[in-house]
């Protein structure tokens, strides 16, 4: 007993003792027996899978892209190389093809914990995305100038907010964010997302105090290949009342088109003036409404001014990237007004893009059935798969010995007997704690 | 002691040079547990007990090929008052295996040889200890001491249908003679009737967890001792599983097994009863800091001939925490029931088990 404690004490002071060159040596051979797996076997979903998944774990990002990529065509239904090749490539600020990835694995993935991380990582690439965009259309704007929108492309602009009550401020992105639910309800219209806009409005300083000039409207409007842009403003002009106006741009000649909108009322009547505004645009548009539109347009998403503008501090928040905040705001809207569900799906999307990381993604995956296959990876065995575990399985219970007893101790319940104990079992010495009634007469045979 | 530990020195140093092979990839695991029932109480108690060492050594050679070692070291006693302790110690049978995958972990061939390390030609005061713990209702980490050189071949294959994956399996056991037992001064020489396994399950992902059920068939050959034949009847073992991970770093565990042994014969033609132990437990852990803690209770029943022979409950909790590269897996448990016979009074059982598997990768 003394030596197996030795034994015990031995390898517990090996493990402390391994220096990190060793620990390095050893990453280094699990790559290279990957690359020999998969140069050996360039059909092998899992030994590309297993390459590329090492490579990004290495953050070798650009590296892990192409067995990734290799494993999605040779298997479009593999969810694990979707979602390694949607992390590589956004560590890669490749945005599009993130997106791609991570759509699939929204389609195949078997996870459902890691799909709704993906649900969330999705809102926030999206924004990357739009962030990344509008820089790369302000340095090619010369270029991007000369091609002119589509007229049924329509980008409206953040709220001019004008007078002297601040609490109204939030509402240049909770009006503009209504206003863009609208446009695109009758889908007779492509309506830029807000991101996009905020994205464009962030990189080229578009509203100054809450002001936008014209020149900076049309400039932005063009940056977003958009053809027509919508203004709005709103004024208070004492007490309750306010003045809301609006007016559609042609972005290539930077000339109104229409009459534009310029109505008066009272704050209990913002959402009747912002329908107004909306029905005014798709008339400066040439767009015609059929009745059932018109119900669906005039439709309102609540009824509460207190919880709408508690929804616009909420976007605000989620615009400056302060999602825990905004998920406050968006919580606080739903709480006035809980029939208010576009508040409900913001809080929700808020606080789950505050919580969403990569690191999160891959533990969710790791404790899941998707697990093995990163595992496969991290351990260098390429060939594992789903199927490793059935195959495991199988061997232990044709072929068991004592590995398969202490490897599968602690992580079930009490195994059962995996063999027959044969002379306990001839002798029946093995049914003895509850002792049988019997004769038993050992005859044997002088050699 | 000695002689005992030089087979374990041959595994390790045996299994070195295949280390070498890929050092990262190797795994040690070894699980000492302490296991003990108590039988009835007062004068006609009867305390069941062992200390058991198993030990593997798991050494994939590429990622197709692995060969694994493992054996055993045991202490079983049987303490009844007023008599002497039946004792019996000392390594177990050394299993050498290898298993090569072939295709996309589509199939796998298996190979193993039972290498007779462990105790024979046991004598009269150790065969109490060396049989009893052989009870299929009162499981113990080492079941025997020896079996005799024994060969086994096995194939088997996975494949995926739908959601679900196929495992199909076949193995034949070739077992040869051996000296059992010490009886007075003749020597018990026994013959194993040989095996064969035919395995078939089933298993998919349910939600982030997963789900599996199997059913493994053994047919034995005649048993054979001098000139004698008997078979001890043939078993049959379904088990299932079913994982789930809850909110909040939970999960729950819900297995259960049962094995079913046919009528047959022992030696000397008397009569083996049918017996079945079901087994089904419900596990719930929860991950606090490094530490996963999983506290489980299940319930065990026994029927022997188609009578009620035994209950038992066993409740614990397992630990699991990573020390370095070694995964430390700390578990207790407590066991009460009782085991009937016909026509008497139940027989209350007491017990407890202790285990620290300690796994090096």
């Amino acid at each position: 007993m003394r030596s197996i404690g030795r034994v015990v004490l031995l390898l517990a002071l090996g493990a402390w003792a391994l220096p990190a060159a060793a620990q390095q040596k050893a990453n280094d051979n699990i790559q290279a027996k990957l690359s020999r797996e998969a140069t050996a076997n360039p059909s092998s979903v899992a030994a590309n899978r297993a390459l590329g998944i090492w490579y990004y774990k290495a953050n070798r990002f650009a590296e892990a892209r192409v067995p990734l990529e290799q494993a999605r065509h040779l298997d479009p239904k593999d969810g694990v190389s979707a979602l390694y090749a949607g992390l590589a490539a956004e560590q890669l600020k490749d945005y599009a093809a993130a997106k791609d990835a991570y759509n699939t694995y929204l389609a195949v993935g078997k996870t459902k914990s890691v799909r709704n991380d993906i649900r969330a990582r999705l809102v926030t690439v999206t924004k990357l995305e739009a962030q990344a965009s509008a820089k790369e259309a302000v340095a090619r704007e010369a270029q991007i100038a000369q091609v002119p929108g589509s007229p049924t492309t329509v980008a409206v602009l953040p709220f001019t907010i004008g007078g002297n009550d601040p609490n109204l401020q939030p509402l240049q992105v909770g009006l503009a964010d209504l206003v863009i639910s609208d446009l695109a309800k009758p889908k007779k219209l492509t309506v830029v997302e807000r991101d996009k806009i905020q994205a464009i409005a962030d990189e080229i300083a578009l509203s100054k105090s809450g002001q936008v000039d014209a020149t900076t409207a049309v400039r932005a409007g063009k940056l977003i290949q958009a053809g027509r842009i919508v203004k709005g403003s709103l004024i208070s002009t004492g007490g309750t009342n306010i003045t809301m106006t609006s007016s559609t741009v042609n972005t290539q000649t930077s000339a109104n088109v229409g009459a534009g909108m310029n109505s008066n009322g009272t704050l209990d009547q913002l959402f009747a003036l912002e329908k107004t505004l909306v029905f005014d645009t798709f008339t400066d548009l040439g767009i015609t409404l059929t009745p059932a539109e018109r119900q669906d347009v005039d439709r309102r998403p609540t009824q509460s001014l207190q919880a709408f503008l508690a929804y616009s501090r909420g976007l605000m928040s989620e615009d400056a990237g302060r999602l825990d905040e905004a998920a406050r705001f968006f919580d606080n809207a739903r709480s006035i007004d809980p029939g208010f569900s576009a508040a409900l799906s913001r809080a929700q999307s808020a606080a789950a893009q505050s919580q969403n990381t990569n690191t999160k993604i891959e533990a969710n995956l790791r404790s899941s059935s998707e697990g093995s296959a990163v595992t496969a990876a991290v351990t260098g065995n390429a060939a594992a798969a789903p199927l490793t575990n059935t195959l495991s399985t199988v061997v232990g219970d044709v072929n068991p010995t004592t590995t398969n007893t202490v490897a599968t101790t602690n992580s079930t319940s009490a195994a059962p007997p995996a063999t027959r104990p044969a002379a306990a079992d001839a002798t029946g010495t093995a049914d003895q704690p509850a002792p049988r009634t019997g004769q038993v007469t050992i005859v044997i045979k002088k050699p | 002691m000695r002689q005992q530990i030089l087979p374990f020195a041959f595994l390790i140093a045996a299994a070195a040079p295949l280390a070498a092979q890929d050092p990262s990839s190797t795994a040690v695991i070894i699980d000492p547990q302490y296991v003990s029932y108590t039988l009835g109480s007062g004068s006609i108690a009867r305390t069941i007990s062992q200390l058991g060492v198993p030990f593997a050594v798991i050494v994939p050679f590429s990622d197709r090929f692995n060969i694994d070692i493992s054996s055993s070291y045991a202490n079983s006693q049987v303490k009844v008052p007023g008599s002497a302790t039946s004792s019996i110690s000392g390594l177990t049978d050394a299993q050498v295996r290898g298993n090569l995958t072939l295709g996309d972990n589509a199939a796998v061939i298996t190979l193993g040889v039972n290498l007779p390390t462990g105790q024979y030609k046991v004598p009269d005061a150790q065969q109490a200890a060396a049989g009893q713990i052989g009870n299929d209702f009162l499981i113990y980490p080492v079941t025997s001491m020896g079996n005799g050189f024994a060969t086994t071949g096995g194939v088997g294959f996975a494949f995926t249908a739908g959601e679900w994956n196929v495992g199909i399996g076949a193995s034949f056991r070739y077992s040869s003679a051996f000296d059992a037992y010490q009886i007075q001064t003749s020597v018990l020489r026994f013959t194993p009737g040989n095996e064969a396994r035919l395995r078939v399950g089933l298993d998919r992902p349910v939600g982030d967890g997963s789900f599996n059920v199997s059913l493994t068939y053994s047919k034995f050959g005649d048993d054979q001792v001098a000139d004698s034949t008997f078979g001890t009847g043939d078993r049959a073992l379904v088990q299932t599983a079913l994982a789930v991970p809850l909110s909040g770093n939970r999960d729950l565990l819900l297995s259960a097994w049962d094995l079913y042994r046919a009528t047959g014969q022992q030696l000397g033609g008397v009569p083996s009863p049918s017996e079945n132990v079901g087994n089904a437990g419900i596990a719930m852990g929860f991950q606090s800091g490094g530490l996963y803690i999983q506290p489980n209770v299940e319930e065990r029943i026994w029927t022997y001939n188609g009578a009620n022979a035994g209950l038992l409950t066993n409740a614990g909790v397992r630990l699991r925490f990573d020390m370095g590269m070694l995964s430390v897996n700390p578990s207790a448990m407590y066991s009460f029931g009782s085991l009937y016979n016909p026509g008497l009074p139940s027989t209350g059982v007491t017990g407890f088990k202790a285990s620290l598997l300690i796994r090096l990768h």
